[in-house]
Protein backbone atom coordinates (compact mmCIF):
# COMPACT_ATOMS: atom_id res chain seq x y z
CA UNK A 1 0.00 0.00 0.00
CA UNK A 2 2.61 2.22 0.50
CA UNK A 3 4.56 4.04 -1.93
CA UNK A 4 8.61 3.15 -2.84
CA UNK A 5 9.48 6.49 -1.94
CA UNK A 6 8.01 6.97 1.77
CA UNK A 7 8.62 4.65 4.35
CA UNK A 8 8.58 6.90 7.69
CA UNK A 9 5.67 9.09 7.84
CA UNK A 10 6.69 12.78 8.78
CA UNK A 11 5.54 14.53 11.51
CA UNK A 12 4.00 17.18 9.33
CA UNK A 13 2.01 14.63 7.62
CA UNK A 14 0.74 12.34 10.78
CA UNK A 15 -0.14 16.04 11.58
CA UNK A 16 -2.47 16.42 8.70
CA UNK A 17 -3.94 12.83 8.89
CA UNK A 18 -5.16 13.78 12.69
CA UNK A 19 -6.50 16.90 11.20
CA UNK A 20 -8.42 15.41 8.17
CA UNK A 21 -9.58 12.51 10.84
CA UNK A 22 -10.63 15.37 12.84
CA UNK A 23 -12.71 17.40 10.43
CA UNK A 24 -14.17 14.16 9.14
CA UNK A 25 -15.24 12.28 12.26
CA UNK A 26 -15.36 15.28 15.05
CA UNK A 27 -16.82 12.49 17.90
CA UNK A 28 -14.45 9.72 17.29
CA UNK A 29 -12.00 11.93 17.48
CA UNK A 30 -13.40 13.45 20.82
CA UNK A 31 -13.90 9.77 22.08
CA UNK A 32 -10.65 8.15 21.20
CA UNK A 33 -8.82 11.28 23.28
CA UNK A 34 -11.77 10.79 26.07
CA UNK A 35 -10.81 7.12 26.51
CA UNK A 36 -7.51 8.15 27.59
CA UNK A 37 -9.19 10.60 30.49
CA UNK A 38 -7.70 13.73 28.60
CA UNK A 39 -9.05 16.61 25.84
CA UNK A 40 -7.71 17.30 22.29
CA UNK A 41 -5.86 20.64 23.93
CA UNK A 42 -4.08 18.94 26.62
CA UNK A 43 -6.38 19.77 29.48
CA UNK A 44 -7.74 17.17 32.05
CA UNK A 45 -11.82 17.17 32.49
CA UNK A 46 -11.69 19.11 35.17
CA UNK A 47 -9.28 21.90 34.06
CA UNK A 48 -10.30 25.48 33.25
CA UNK A 49 -8.62 27.36 30.50
CA UNK A 50 -5.96 30.12 31.44
CA UNK A 51 -8.53 33.02 32.13
CA UNK A 52 -6.90 37.48 31.88
CA UNK A 53 -8.85 40.18 32.58
CA UNK A 54 -7.65 43.78 31.37
CA UNK A 55 -9.74 46.37 32.76
CA UNK A 56 -10.16 49.82 31.60
CA UNK A 57 -8.46 50.01 28.27
CA UNK A 58 -11.02 51.55 26.38
CA UNK A 59 -10.67 55.48 27.20
CA UNK A 60 -13.59 56.77 25.44
CA UNK A 61 -16.11 54.07 27.34
CA UNK A 62 -17.20 54.81 30.79
CA UNK A 63 -15.86 51.49 31.59
CA UNK A 64 -14.36 48.72 29.53
CA UNK A 65 -12.72 45.27 30.16
CA UNK A 66 -11.23 42.59 28.06
CA UNK A 67 -11.26 39.20 28.79
CA UNK A 68 -9.03 36.12 27.43
CA UNK A 69 -10.79 32.57 28.18
CA UNK A 70 -7.90 30.07 26.41
CA UNK A 71 -8.34 31.55 23.13
CA UNK A 72 -12.11 32.72 23.26
CA UNK A 73 -11.59 36.76 23.40
CA UNK A 74 -14.46 39.27 24.24
CA UNK A 75 -14.09 42.71 24.75
CA UNK A 76 -17.06 44.34 26.67
CA UNK A 77 -17.55 48.72 27.14
CA UNK A 78 -20.39 50.52 28.94
CA UNK A 79 -21.24 53.83 28.03
CA UNK A 80 -23.56 55.75 29.99
CA UNK A 81 -26.57 58.05 28.87
CA UNK A 82 -28.96 59.87 30.48
CA UNK A 83 -32.65 59.18 30.19
CA UNK A 84 -36.09 59.26 31.44
CA UNK A 85 -37.35 56.66 33.60
CA UNK A 86 -40.57 54.69 33.33
CA UNK A 87 -43.61 55.60 34.63
CA UNK A 88 -44.40 52.86 36.60
CA UNK A 89 -40.60 52.53 38.17
CA UNK A 90 -39.91 56.19 38.13
CA UNK A 91 -36.66 55.49 40.41
CA UNK A 92 -35.03 52.86 38.42
CA UNK A 93 -32.32 53.12 35.92
CA UNK A 94 -31.92 51.06 32.87
CA UNK A 95 -29.07 48.21 32.26
CA UNK A 96 -28.77 47.35 28.71
CA UNK A 97 -26.39 44.58 27.91
CA UNK A 98 -25.73 43.26 24.67
CA UNK A 99 -23.30 41.20 23.16
CA UNK A 100 -22.28 40.74 19.30
CA UNK A 101 -21.00 37.75 17.76
CA UNK A 102 -19.50 39.35 14.34
CA UNK A 103 -18.32 37.46 11.51
CA UNK A 104 -14.93 37.88 12.48
CA UNK A 105 -14.86 36.15 15.46
CA UNK A 106 -15.38 32.58 13.47
CA UNK A 107 -15.66 31.56 10.56
CA UNK A 108 -19.39 30.08 11.72
CA UNK A 109 -20.96 33.51 11.67
CA UNK A 110 -21.50 35.05 8.64
CA UNK A 111 -21.84 39.01 8.53
CA UNK A 112 -25.29 40.39 8.50
CA UNK A 113 -28.02 40.21 11.41
CA UNK A 114 -27.12 39.06 14.89
CA UNK A 115 -27.41 35.72 14.85
CA UNK A 116 -29.82 33.06 16.86
CA UNK A 117 -26.54 32.65 19.13
CA UNK A 118 -25.92 36.03 19.83
CA UNK A 119 -29.36 36.83 20.28
CA UNK A 120 -29.98 33.67 23.04
CA UNK A 121 -26.58 34.87 24.36
CA UNK A 122 -27.55 38.50 25.03
CA UNK A 123 -30.80 37.06 26.49
CA UNK A 124 -29.28 34.75 28.69
CA UNK A 125 -26.55 37.61 29.93
CA UNK A 126 -29.55 39.90 30.82
CA UNK A 127 -31.32 37.26 32.77
CA UNK A 128 -28.23 36.81 34.62
CA UNK A 129 -27.10 40.17 35.71
CA UNK A 130 -31.00 40.73 36.45
CA UNK A 131 -31.13 37.57 38.24
CA UNK A 132 -28.20 37.87 40.33
CA UNK A 133 -29.32 41.76 41.20
CA UNK A 134 -25.00 42.34 41.17
CA UNK A 135 -26.44 46.67 40.34
CA UNK A 136 -29.40 47.52 41.82
CA UNK A 137 -31.19 49.71 39.61
CA UNK A 138 -32.48 51.99 42.10
CA UNK A 139 -28.79 53.37 42.47
CA UNK A 140 -29.02 54.45 38.60
CA UNK A 141 -31.60 57.24 39.82
CA UNK A 142 -30.58 61.20 39.87
CA UNK A 143 -33.65 62.30 40.19
CA UNK A 144 -37.39 60.18 40.55
CA UNK A 145 -39.37 60.62 37.60
CA UNK A 146 -37.33 63.07 35.75
CA UNK A 147 -33.53 61.59 34.72
CA UNK A 148 -31.89 58.21 35.42
CA UNK A 149 -28.46 56.89 34.28
CA UNK A 150 -29.30 54.14 31.43
CA UNK A 151 -26.01 52.09 31.21
CA UNK A 152 -25.27 50.36 27.70
CA UNK A 153 -23.32 47.11 28.64
CA UNK A 154 -21.98 46.24 25.05
CA UNK A 155 -20.02 43.06 24.32
CA UNK A 156 -17.89 42.11 21.34
CA UNK A 157 -16.73 38.98 20.61
CA UNK A 158 -13.07 39.35 19.02
CA UNK A 159 -12.16 35.55 18.95
CA UNK A 160 -14.12 32.46 19.71
CA UNK A 161 -13.08 29.34 21.09
CA UNK A 162 -16.51 27.68 23.12
CA UNK A 163 -17.88 28.99 26.43
CA UNK A 164 -18.56 32.48 25.27
CA UNK A 165 -20.88 32.88 28.10
CA UNK A 166 -18.99 32.40 30.82
CA UNK A 167 -15.92 34.90 29.12
CA UNK A 168 -19.15 37.94 28.21
CA UNK A 169 -20.57 37.88 31.95
CA UNK A 170 -16.68 37.80 33.32
CA UNK A 171 -16.26 41.07 30.86
CA UNK A 172 -19.41 42.62 31.60
CA UNK A 173 -18.72 42.54 35.52
CA UNK A 174 -15.50 43.60 35.17
CA UNK A 175 -16.70 46.31 32.45
CA UNK A 176 -19.35 47.47 35.70
CA UNK A 177 -16.64 47.19 38.39
CA UNK A 178 -14.28 49.18 36.24
CA UNK A 179 -17.10 52.24 35.55
CA UNK A 180 -17.63 55.28 36.78
CA UNK A 181 -20.08 58.04 36.37
CA UNK A 182 -19.67 61.66 36.96
CA UNK A 183 -22.08 63.34 39.85
CA UNK A 184 -24.82 64.59 38.10
CA UNK A 185 -27.16 67.14 39.16
CA UNK A 186 -30.64 67.46 38.19
CA UNK A 187 -31.87 71.48 37.79
CA UNK A 188 -35.88 71.46 38.44
CA UNK A 189 -36.07 74.67 37.26
CA UNK A 190 -34.45 74.41 34.15
CA UNK A 191 -35.07 70.84 33.86
CA UNK A 192 -31.40 69.49 32.29
CA UNK A 193 -29.07 66.97 34.04
CA UNK A 194 -25.65 68.86 34.60
CA UNK A 195 -22.65 65.94 34.86
CA UNK A 196 -19.63 67.11 36.65
CA UNK A 197 -16.07 66.71 34.59
CA UNK A 198 -14.28 66.59 37.57
CA UNK A 199 -16.16 64.03 40.39
CA UNK A 200 -16.46 60.41 38.92
CA UNK A 201 -17.78 57.78 41.65
CA UNK A 202 -18.06 53.96 40.68
CA UNK A 203 -20.94 51.76 40.26
CA UNK A 204 -22.11 50.25 43.70
CA UNK A 205 -22.09 47.02 43.28
CA UNK A 206 -23.35 44.49 45.85
CA UNK A 207 -22.95 40.86 44.55
CA UNK A 208 -19.73 39.45 42.87
CA UNK A 209 -20.24 36.23 40.82
CA UNK A 210 -19.07 33.81 38.28
CA UNK A 211 -20.65 31.55 35.68
CA UNK A 212 -19.30 28.23 34.66
CA UNK A 213 -20.31 26.15 31.94
CA UNK A 214 -19.88 22.13 31.85
CA UNK A 215 -20.40 19.61 29.16
CA UNK A 216 -21.52 16.20 29.71
CA UNK A 217 -20.34 13.37 27.36
CA UNK A 218 -22.44 9.85 27.11
CA UNK A 219 -23.52 10.87 30.71
CA UNK A 220 -20.12 10.23 32.41
CA UNK A 221 -17.81 12.23 31.10
CA UNK A 222 -17.94 16.04 32.67
CA UNK A 223 -15.89 18.48 30.64
CA UNK A 224 -15.42 21.42 32.14
CA UNK A 225 -15.00 24.97 29.95
CA UNK A 226 -15.67 23.02 26.51
CA UNK A 227 -14.02 24.79 23.53
CA UNK A 228 -15.75 25.69 20.21
CA UNK A 229 -14.84 21.89 18.98
CA UNK A 230 -15.95 20.05 22.00
CA UNK A 231 -19.14 22.64 22.16
CA UNK A 232 -21.16 20.63 19.44
CA UNK A 233 -20.32 17.40 20.59
CA UNK A 234 -21.76 17.12 24.36
CA UNK A 235 -24.52 15.38 24.63
CA UNK A 236 -26.09 17.79 27.81
CA UNK A 237 -24.67 21.55 28.51
CA UNK A 238 -25.21 22.54 31.89
CA UNK A 239 -24.19 26.00 33.39
CA UNK A 240 -24.14 26.79 36.83
CA UNK A 241 -23.80 30.68 38.33
CA UNK A 242 -22.44 30.94 41.67
CA UNK A 243 -21.75 33.94 43.93
CA UNK A 244 -18.27 34.79 45.90
CA UNK A 245 -20.38 33.74 48.98
CA UNK A 246 -20.69 30.17 47.28
CA UNK A 247 -24.58 30.67 46.79
CA UNK A 248 -26.56 29.51 44.05
CA UNK A 249 -27.43 32.06 41.73
CA UNK A 250 -29.45 30.28 38.45
CA UNK A 251 -28.34 26.82 36.86
CA UNK A 252 -29.13 25.86 33.11
CA UNK A 253 -29.18 22.44 31.85
CA UNK A 254 -30.39 21.31 28.39
CA UNK A 255 -29.91 17.65 27.16
CA UNK A 256 -30.68 15.01 29.08
CA UNK A 257 -30.68 13.62 32.32
CA UNK A 258 -27.55 14.05 34.40
CA UNK A 259 -27.20 12.11 37.68
CA UNK A 260 -27.35 13.62 40.77
CA UNK A 261 -24.12 13.63 42.16
CA UNK A 262 -23.12 15.00 38.73
CA UNK A 263 -24.87 17.99 38.91
CA UNK A 264 -23.82 18.10 42.52
CA UNK A 265 -20.22 18.02 41.56
CA UNK A 266 -20.46 20.62 38.52
CA UNK A 267 -21.91 22.96 41.50
CA UNK A 268 -19.07 22.29 43.78
CA UNK A 269 -16.54 22.91 40.87
CA UNK A 270 -18.18 25.90 39.79
CA UNK A 271 -17.92 27.18 43.10
CA UNK A 272 -13.98 26.45 43.61
CA UNK A 273 -13.93 28.04 40.23
CA UNK A 274 -15.86 31.49 41.56
CA UNK A 275 -13.83 31.48 44.31
CA UNK A 276 -10.87 31.14 42.24
CA UNK A 277 -11.96 33.98 40.09
CA UNK A 278 -12.57 36.37 42.72
CA UNK A 279 -9.53 38.20 42.22
CA UNK B 1 -50.68 27.15 45.98
CA UNK B 2 -50.94 23.70 46.08
CA UNK B 3 -51.27 21.12 43.07
CA UNK B 4 -54.73 22.03 42.76
CA UNK B 5 -53.20 24.78 40.39
CA UNK B 6 -53.04 21.89 37.28
CA UNK B 7 -56.76 21.61 37.42
CA UNK B 8 -57.20 24.66 35.46
CA UNK B 9 -55.11 22.84 32.52
CA UNK B 10 -57.15 22.93 29.05
CA UNK B 11 -55.70 21.86 26.12
CA UNK B 12 -57.62 22.04 22.57
CA UNK B 13 -56.19 20.49 19.24
CA UNK B 14 -60.02 19.89 17.99
CA UNK B 15 -60.10 23.19 15.68
CA UNK B 16 -56.88 22.96 14.15
CA UNK B 17 -55.26 24.90 11.86
CA UNK B 18 -55.61 24.34 8.36
CA UNK B 19 -52.47 25.22 6.01
CA UNK B 20 -50.19 23.05 8.50
CA UNK B 21 -49.71 19.16 9.66
CA UNK B 22 -50.48 19.45 13.44
CA UNK B 23 -51.70 22.12 15.68
CA UNK B 24 -52.73 22.43 19.42
CA UNK B 25 -53.24 25.15 22.06
CA UNK B 26 -52.17 24.81 25.50
CA UNK B 27 -52.99 26.37 29.09
CA UNK B 28 -52.01 26.56 32.13
CA UNK B 29 -54.87 29.02 33.17
CA UNK B 30 -56.57 31.38 31.17
CA UNK B 31 -53.77 33.88 31.52
CA UNK B 32 -51.14 31.37 29.91
CA UNK B 33 -52.14 30.05 26.71
CA UNK B 34 -50.20 29.05 23.81
CA UNK B 35 -50.70 27.85 20.28
CA UNK B 36 -48.16 25.53 18.43
CA UNK B 37 -48.32 24.42 14.70
CA UNK B 38 -46.37 21.89 13.52
CA UNK B 39 -45.36 21.31 9.75
CA UNK B 40 -42.92 18.80 8.78
CA UNK B 41 -41.39 16.94 7.20
CA UNK B 42 -40.91 19.41 4.39
CA UNK B 43 -38.64 20.63 2.26
CA UNK B 44 -35.85 22.47 3.56
CA UNK B 45 -33.76 25.09 2.29
CA UNK B 46 -30.57 23.73 0.79
CA UNK B 47 -28.51 26.23 3.21
CA UNK B 48 -30.72 24.52 6.39
CA UNK B 49 -30.52 20.62 5.09
CA UNK B 50 -28.30 18.12 6.99
CA UNK B 51 -27.69 15.02 5.10
CA UNK B 52 -27.96 12.44 7.85
CA UNK B 53 -31.02 14.34 10.00
CA UNK B 54 -33.71 16.50 10.06
CA UNK B 55 -33.36 19.95 10.67
CA UNK B 56 -35.65 21.58 13.53
CA UNK B 57 -36.58 24.95 13.08
CA UNK B 58 -38.70 27.28 16.26
CA UNK B 59 -40.16 30.60 15.43
CA UNK B 60 -41.94 31.98 18.55
CA UNK B 61 -44.24 35.04 18.49
CA UNK B 62 -45.19 36.51 21.27
CA UNK B 63 -48.52 38.06 21.67
CA UNK B 64 -47.76 41.85 20.61
CA UNK B 65 -44.64 43.42 19.12
CA UNK B 66 -42.28 41.86 17.31
CA UNK B 67 -40.04 38.57 18.55
CA UNK B 68 -36.73 39.82 20.49
CA UNK B 69 -34.02 38.09 22.02
CA UNK B 70 -35.95 36.78 24.83
CA UNK B 71 -38.49 34.84 22.08
CA UNK B 72 -35.08 33.73 20.11
CA UNK B 73 -34.41 32.54 23.58
CA UNK B 74 -37.62 30.48 23.94
CA UNK B 75 -37.01 29.29 20.60
CA UNK B 76 -33.67 27.75 21.07
CA UNK B 77 -34.74 26.23 24.31
CA UNK B 78 -37.98 24.35 21.95
CA UNK B 79 -35.53 23.68 19.62
CA UNK B 80 -33.21 21.53 21.84
CA UNK B 81 -36.04 20.19 23.40
CA UNK B 82 -37.38 18.31 19.99
CA UNK B 83 -34.05 17.52 18.67
CA UNK B 84 -33.81 15.07 21.86
CA UNK B 85 -37.41 14.11 21.77
CA UNK B 86 -37.93 13.41 17.96
CA UNK B 87 -36.23 10.74 16.04
CA UNK B 88 -34.14 13.13 13.51
CA UNK B 89 -32.67 10.71 11.29
CA UNK B 90 -35.71 9.10 10.27
CA UNK B 91 -36.20 12.15 7.52
CA UNK B 92 -32.88 13.31 6.42
CA UNK B 93 -32.48 16.18 4.33
CA UNK B 94 -35.96 17.62 5.60
CA UNK B 95 -37.07 20.30 7.62
CA UNK B 96 -39.64 20.45 10.80
CA UNK B 97 -41.34 23.97 11.12
CA UNK B 98 -42.22 24.89 14.50
CA UNK B 99 -44.72 27.96 14.80
CA UNK B 100 -45.26 28.93 18.43
CA UNK B 101 -47.82 32.04 18.93
CA UNK B 102 -48.01 33.25 22.77
CA UNK B 103 -51.79 33.95 23.48
CA UNK B 104 -51.18 36.09 27.11
CA UNK B 105 -48.68 38.40 27.72
CA UNK B 106 -45.58 37.07 28.85
CA UNK B 107 -45.27 35.78 32.78
CA UNK B 108 -42.60 37.37 35.00
CA UNK B 109 -42.14 33.49 35.54
CA UNK B 110 -41.17 30.38 33.07
CA UNK B 111 -44.90 29.24 32.77
CA UNK B 112 -45.01 30.82 29.36
CA UNK B 113 -42.75 28.88 28.47
CA UNK B 114 -43.81 25.55 30.03
CA UNK B 115 -47.06 26.43 28.31
CA UNK B 116 -45.29 26.48 24.94
CA UNK B 117 -43.24 23.27 25.32
CA UNK B 118 -46.30 21.22 26.11
CA UNK B 119 -48.14 22.97 23.05
CA UNK B 120 -45.62 22.08 20.94
CA UNK B 121 -45.49 18.18 21.80
CA UNK B 122 -49.12 18.48 21.02
CA UNK B 123 -48.74 19.34 17.87
CA UNK B 124 -45.86 17.07 17.33
CA UNK B 125 -48.33 14.41 18.51
CA UNK B 126 -51.49 15.94 16.40
CA UNK B 127 -49.50 15.82 13.45
CA UNK B 128 -48.27 12.29 13.57
CA UNK B 129 -45.88 12.58 10.93
CA UNK B 130 -42.31 12.69 12.96
CA UNK B 131 -41.56 9.85 15.28
CA UNK B 132 -41.16 10.56 19.15
CA UNK B 133 -38.90 8.95 22.04
CA UNK B 134 -41.47 10.09 24.35
CA UNK B 135 -43.69 13.12 25.05
CA UNK B 136 -42.37 15.95 27.11
CA UNK B 137 -43.99 17.46 29.34
CA UNK B 138 -43.22 20.71 30.91
CA UNK B 139 -44.02 22.90 33.97
CA UNK B 140 -42.67 25.85 35.80
CA UNK B 141 -41.98 26.14 39.78
CA UNK B 142 -41.81 29.20 41.81
CA UNK B 143 -39.88 29.44 45.33
CA UNK B 144 -41.76 31.25 48.60
CA UNK B 145 -40.08 34.24 50.12
CA UNK B 146 -38.17 32.89 52.93
CA UNK B 147 -37.83 29.88 51.44
CA UNK B 148 -37.66 26.47 51.16
CA UNK B 149 -41.19 25.55 50.15
CA UNK B 150 -41.19 24.96 46.19
CA UNK B 151 -44.51 24.64 44.60
CA UNK B 152 -46.48 24.80 41.11
CA UNK B 153 -47.02 28.51 40.08
CA UNK B 154 -50.34 29.29 40.41
CA UNK B 155 -51.52 32.30 39.16
CA UNK B 156 -50.06 36.12 39.02
CA UNK B 157 -51.37 37.24 42.30
CA UNK B 158 -48.88 34.46 43.80
CA UNK B 159 -45.91 36.10 42.01
CA UNK B 160 -45.10 38.83 44.53
CA UNK B 161 -44.79 36.13 46.78
CA UNK B 162 -42.54 34.27 44.55
CA UNK B 163 -38.37 34.28 44.68
CA UNK B 164 -37.38 33.13 41.76
CA UNK B 165 -38.17 29.80 40.29
CA UNK B 166 -37.42 27.80 36.87
CA UNK B 167 -38.49 25.73 34.44
CA UNK B 168 -38.63 21.71 33.67
CA UNK B 169 -39.03 19.68 31.19
CA UNK B 170 -39.07 15.99 31.01
CA UNK B 171 -39.42 13.18 28.41
CA UNK B 172 -41.94 10.53 29.23
CA UNK B 173 -42.26 7.24 27.67
CA UNK B 174 -42.70 3.62 28.63
CA UNK B 175 -39.37 2.54 26.85
CA UNK B 176 -37.27 4.54 28.90
CA UNK B 177 -35.25 3.10 32.14
CA UNK B 178 -36.65 4.11 35.44
CA UNK B 179 -39.75 3.78 37.84
CA UNK B 180 -43.10 3.91 37.49
CA UNK B 181 -44.87 6.26 39.27
CA UNK B 182 -48.66 5.63 39.39
CA UNK B 183 -50.06 5.69 35.57
CA UNK B 184 -47.22 7.98 34.03
CA UNK B 185 -44.21 6.23 32.45
CA UNK B 186 -40.77 6.38 33.08
CA UNK B 187 -39.24 10.02 32.81
CA UNK B 188 -36.14 11.71 32.25
CA UNK B 189 -35.08 15.58 32.23
CA UNK B 190 -34.67 17.14 28.86
CA UNK B 191 -34.27 20.65 29.68
CA UNK B 192 -34.38 22.44 32.69
CA UNK B 193 -33.38 26.25 34.07
CA UNK B 194 -33.83 27.21 38.00
CA UNK B 195 -32.60 31.00 39.34
CA UNK B 196 -33.22 32.88 42.52
CA UNK B 197 -34.64 36.76 41.86
CA UNK B 198 -32.63 39.59 42.56
CA UNK B 199 -30.94 39.62 46.34
CA UNK B 200 -31.17 35.95 46.95
CA UNK B 201 -29.79 32.43 46.25
CA UNK B 202 -30.36 28.94 46.82
CA UNK B 203 -28.76 25.68 47.40
CA UNK B 204 -28.71 22.20 45.84
CA UNK B 205 -30.85 20.73 47.96
CA UNK B 206 -33.33 23.06 47.29
CA UNK B 207 -32.72 22.01 43.55
CA UNK B 208 -33.26 18.49 44.12
CA UNK B 209 -36.40 19.19 45.60
CA UNK B 210 -37.65 21.37 43.04
CA UNK B 211 -37.03 18.79 40.53
CA UNK B 212 -39.04 16.57 42.06
CA UNK B 213 -42.14 18.77 42.63
CA UNK B 214 -41.98 19.16 38.93
CA UNK B 215 -41.64 15.66 37.72
CA UNK B 216 -44.73 14.93 39.70
CA UNK B 217 -46.43 17.94 38.31
CA UNK B 218 -45.23 17.13 35.04
CA UNK B 219 -46.73 13.36 35.00
CA UNK B 220 -50.21 15.17 36.22
CA UNK B 221 -49.64 17.13 33.02
CA UNK B 222 -48.80 13.86 30.68
CA UNK B 223 -52.38 12.64 32.31
CA UNK B 224 -53.95 15.31 31.45
CA UNK B 225 -52.68 15.50 27.46
CA UNK B 226 -53.72 11.06 27.60
CA UNK B 227 -56.79 12.12 28.55
CA UNK B 228 -57.40 14.47 26.41
CA UNK B 229 -55.96 12.88 23.03
CA UNK B 230 -57.97 9.70 24.17
CA UNK B 231 -61.46 11.78 23.54
CA UNK B 232 -60.04 13.08 20.08
CA UNK B 233 -61.90 12.43 17.25
CA UNK B 234 -59.59 10.84 14.47
CA UNK B 235 -60.16 11.97 10.75
CA UNK B 236 -62.74 9.97 9.50
CA UNK B 237 -64.12 8.68 12.87
CA UNK B 238 -67.83 9.64 13.56
CA UNK B 239 -67.61 9.31 17.14
CA UNK B 240 -64.77 9.54 19.46
CA UNK B 241 -63.09 6.10 20.50
CA UNK B 242 -64.35 6.39 23.93
CA UNK B 243 -68.01 6.28 23.12
CA UNK B 244 -68.10 3.19 20.84
CA UNK B 245 -68.53 0.17 23.21
CA UNK B 246 -66.65 -2.73 21.51
CA UNK B 247 -68.00 -6.14 21.86
CA UNK B 248 -65.90 -9.09 22.14
CA UNK B 249 -67.43 -12.23 19.74
CA UNK B 250 -66.97 -15.33 21.47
Amino acid sequence: MSSSSVTNPSAADEALRAQIFQRLHPRVYLERFIAEKIRPDGRTFDEWRNVSVNAGSISTADGSALVRMGETTIVCGVKAEIAEPELDRPEQGFLVPNIDLPAICSPKFKPGPPTEEAQVLSDRLNEALVASGALSLSSLCIHPGKAVWTLYVDCTCINYDGNAFDAALLAMLGALRNTTLPKATYNEETGRTTCSRKTRSPLPLTRNFASTSFGVLDTSHVLSDPTAFEEPLMDVMLTVIVDDRGELISTTESGGAISEETLLRCINRARERALELKD
Amino acid sequence: MSSTALRSISISCEEGLDGVDGSARFSFRPSCSALASVSGPITARLAAEHPARATVEVHVRPLSSVPGTAEKSRGMAIREIVERSCLLAQHPRTLIQVVVQALTNPTPGYALLAAEINACTLALINAGSIAMRGVVCAVSVGRVKKGSVVSVEVDMADDAVLEGGGCFAFLFGFALSGPIKGSAPPCEDVWSTYSARPGSSFDQAELVRAREVAREAAAEVWQCMKNNIRRQKMVGEAQSPEEVVVKMEI
